[in-house]
């Protein structure tokens, strides 16, 4: 057996595919917020680096790379340099678990090649993916609490435990919005859970469709986004835990925001949306293999896509809750709303 | 268990402040236990200024007093010396000075949509309003060469005649700013959010209203019917037909309602006045500034600004400079003493809500 034909190569390999696409997928998805907020706003947005501002991402890494690095006094260093790092690997890990495709049937040309029959772009297939990813998108508090602790500012301080508090509420509601799918799949592999939906979406079931709403809600607070973006509430905190950051390591946290944006969109698309499966009159219709396996990726990719834009669209079109409101709305709406729908799920799996 | 208190410096540079002045607060977790204001970082001096300059040349200075909204400043200085020298202002003149201060309110309450919704974290509306209160300062441009400091109304009237065509302009520039709001309803104060950050936030005490001394749309939005514009009018407001809106909430919504309901009043002020301007003189010929003396006396006079009355003690011991000039505006009390009560007890997202509700405009605290 090759080199090239060992199985560790082509892990290497989807790594580096996933690491180049989730990296650029985050540094245009800042351009693709400008240039959408500034057409909700009736503005331009930067346009003059390339096409379209198609460049302005890659002026942004140059100025934040070249950005003279800054410490505030009496910050613990150590502390203040791992959160941005955490930041970031913690929504990298992300997606390490998501299955982008179908499992593929390789040709026999391509089966020599690779030494495997099949190829899916899957890092890994952890069997319990759904508690992976929250798992490891639970660890992100740590990078924003570390930010907020190591800053030395209590402007910093105020909103990291603010987002502490915050994502461990909603986080709650979140775990609870996707036990419905969980009942109804009776898997945690997010490939059975895709797969499962071949005909039907969960969101067109009944407790699919009452999730997907706490589910919703979820990310947006789970993802410190508008309505929810209190620890970054600039009339209040300044910009909330990375005040103190610039350079570098602020272009860290900006882009786990994003990726972790892209990475919720997805997996709303593979929770809800029913991922790369083709109903049956689709897939009946087109007769070439890969034809289809390209229109379901495309069609993947548009789902996340519409959460993608969703996230802008309301970014700039709601003012933010206040924090008592915020932690009501946690409690007092979500959690018992979640409970209610798992029991509502519960009843319709025993009658099914 | 007492629970601990944190001092939070907010300002006197922080996004959340509508401009240089710092909110010394006491806060335990995100309620406010203490809120002192220190203003101080805008003081420009200009009191002392206008009394070692002649007469014309204040003019200039009582604009930059406050910045979004110059006129009514020129307004008050421009009448306290009509009045000590009993000076006829041409009709004409007085209908296009109560066009540039109502132009001027709209500009004001467009900048105060922005500032109010940006303070909820709602960054649209900013970009909305003020890319819109460029058209008004558009005219200003056209009619005065000064997009913000106009230095247009001078005693016994107004620099310039209007251009031409330029009535059809301020109608046009009417008749979009009427559709907008609807934008703007749809944007701001139909959220539902934003309607329940508002609702019962800031909320004045109306027993202590009068006594504090509040004026403009936050004594409005406490119930009480006061304008000068109605109480004491000045220039032509008595031959035009508007009403002043009142609330009864006390709180941010309430003021909120009644700027919005201004705005359309102005609206309408503006194109009666355009229908009713007559022709004539513009201008009551002042005498050479350089030897310009104003009889010696003293006159309070006083303007509905968007932010509430506007004062100007004016005293003059018959020289050509003005002996004293007090400027009483509406923002010391709103931003100082009334923010301070407010802050009592409120969460620290609501502060700068609050402030920006009040139309709290640091340099105009300090002069």
């Amino acid at each position: 057996m090759a080199w090239y034909q060992t199985e560790i190569f082509w892990v290497i390999v989807k790594v580096a595919v996933i690491l180049f696409v989730i990296l650029t997928g985050g540094a245009y998805y800042t351009l693709a917020e400008r240039r959408w907020a500034a057409f909700f706003q009736m503005r331009l947005g930067p346009n003059r680096a390339g096409f379209w501002g198609l460049l302005q991402p890659l002026a942004d890494g140059i100025k934040f790379i070249l950005k003279m690095e800054t410490f505030p006094r009496n910050a613990d260093l150590f502390l203040f340099m791992l959160a941005p790092v955490i930041s970031t690997v913690t929504s990298l890990m992300l997606w390490g678990a998501i299955p982008f495709t179908p499992i593929i049937e390789l040709p026999e040309a391509a089966q020599k090649i690779t030494g495997s029959k099949s190829f899916i772009l899957q890092v890994s297939n952890p069997n319990a993916g759904v508690l992976y990813m929250f798992a490891v998108s639970s660890l992100a508090v740590y990078g924003i609490l570390i930010a907020g602790w190591s800053s030395n500012n209590k402007y910093s301080l105020l909103a990291s435990v603010r987002a502490t508090a915050q994502m461990i509420s909603y986080e709650l509601s979140l775990g609870l919005s996707i036990i419905p799918i969980i009942l109804m799949t009776g898997s945690l592999d997010l490939y059975t859970i895709i797969e499962t939906q071949k005909n039907s979406w969960f969101l067109f079931t009944l407790p699919g469709f009452l999730a997907f709403w706490i589910f919703l809600v979820s990310i947006f607070a789970e993802s410190n986004r508008m309505p929810f973006d209190l620890a970054e509430a600039e009339s209040e905190l300044i910009v909330g835990y990375h005040t103190e950051y610039g350079g570098f390591k602020f272009a860290f946290f900006m882009i786990s925001e994003y990726m972790n944006l892209i990475t919720l969109s997805l997996l709303a698309a593979i929770l809800f949306l029913g991922g790369w499966t083709l109903p049956d009159f689709i897939s009946s219709a087109i007769s070439n293999v890969w034809l289809q396996h390209a229109a379901g990726i495309g069609l993947f990719l548009l789902k996340a896509f519409f959460f993608v834009f969703l996230f802008v669209w309301v970014r700039w079109s709601v003012p933010r809750f206040r924090y008592d409101q915020l932690m009501d709305i946690g409690w007092k709406v979500m959690l018992p709303a979640s409970l209610v729908i798992v029991f509502i799920a519960g009843i319709y799996v025993y009658l099914k | 268990m007492r629970e601990k208190e944190t001092t939070l410096y907010l300002g006197p540079q922080h996004p959340g402040i509508t401009g240089n002045m710092m909110v010394k607060l006491k806060v335990t977790g995100d309620t406010i236990v203490r809120a002192e204001t220190h203003v101080g970082y805008l003081h420009r001096g200009f009191e002392k200024l206008m009394e070692v300059r002649n007469w014309m040349q204040v003019f200039p200075i009582v604009c930059r007093i406050c910045v979004p909204e110059p006129d009514p400043n020129e307004e008050n200085l421009a009448r306290a010396i009509e009045i000590l020298e009993g000076r006829e202002v041409p009709e004409r003149a007085q209908y296009i000075r109560v066009m540039v201060l109502e132009l001027a309110r709209l500009a004001s309450y467009l900048l105060w949509f922005g500032g109010q919704s940006g303070s909820a974290g709602l960054y649209t509306m900013p970009q909305w309003s003020v890319g819109d209160r460029d058209y008004i300062l558009d005219l200003f441009e056209e009619l005065t060469g000064g997009r913000v400091y106009h230095m247009y109304i001078w005693a016994g009237g107004v620099r310039r005649d209007l251009p031409e065509g330029f009535a059809d302009k301020v109608l046009r520039v009417m008749d979009y700013l009427e559709k907008r709001l609807k934008h703007y309803d749809n944007l701001m104060l139909d959220n539902s959010i934003f309607q329940k950050r508002a609702q019962g936030v800031g909320v004045i005490d109306r027993e202590k209203a009068l006594d504090w001394g509040i004026v403009g749309p936050p004594l409005r939005g406490c119930g009480f019917k006061h304008d000068v514009r109605i109480d004491d009018p000045y220039l032509v407001y008595d031959k035009l037909q508007f009403e002043v809106p009142t609330e009864t909430g006390c709180d941010v919504w309430a003021r909120a309602l009644v700027r919005r309901r201004e705005f359309e009043q102005s609206i309408s002020i503006i194109r009666q006045i355009m229908e009713k301007m007559p022709g004539g003189e513009f201008y009551n010929k002042v005498p050479n500034p350089l030897h310009w003396k104003v009889p010696a006396g003293d006159v309070y006079v006083k303007t509905e600004s968007a932010r509430g009355e506007f004062g100007y003690y004016v005293v003059s011991d018959g020289s050509d400079k003005p002996r004293r000039v007090h400027v009483r505006g509406p923002a010391y009390v709103h931003g100082i003493t009334l923010l301070e009560h407010l802050l009592q007890g409120a969460n620290l997202a609501d502060v700068s809500f609050i402030m920006n509700s009040l139309g709290t405009c640091p340099p105009e605290m300090e002069r």
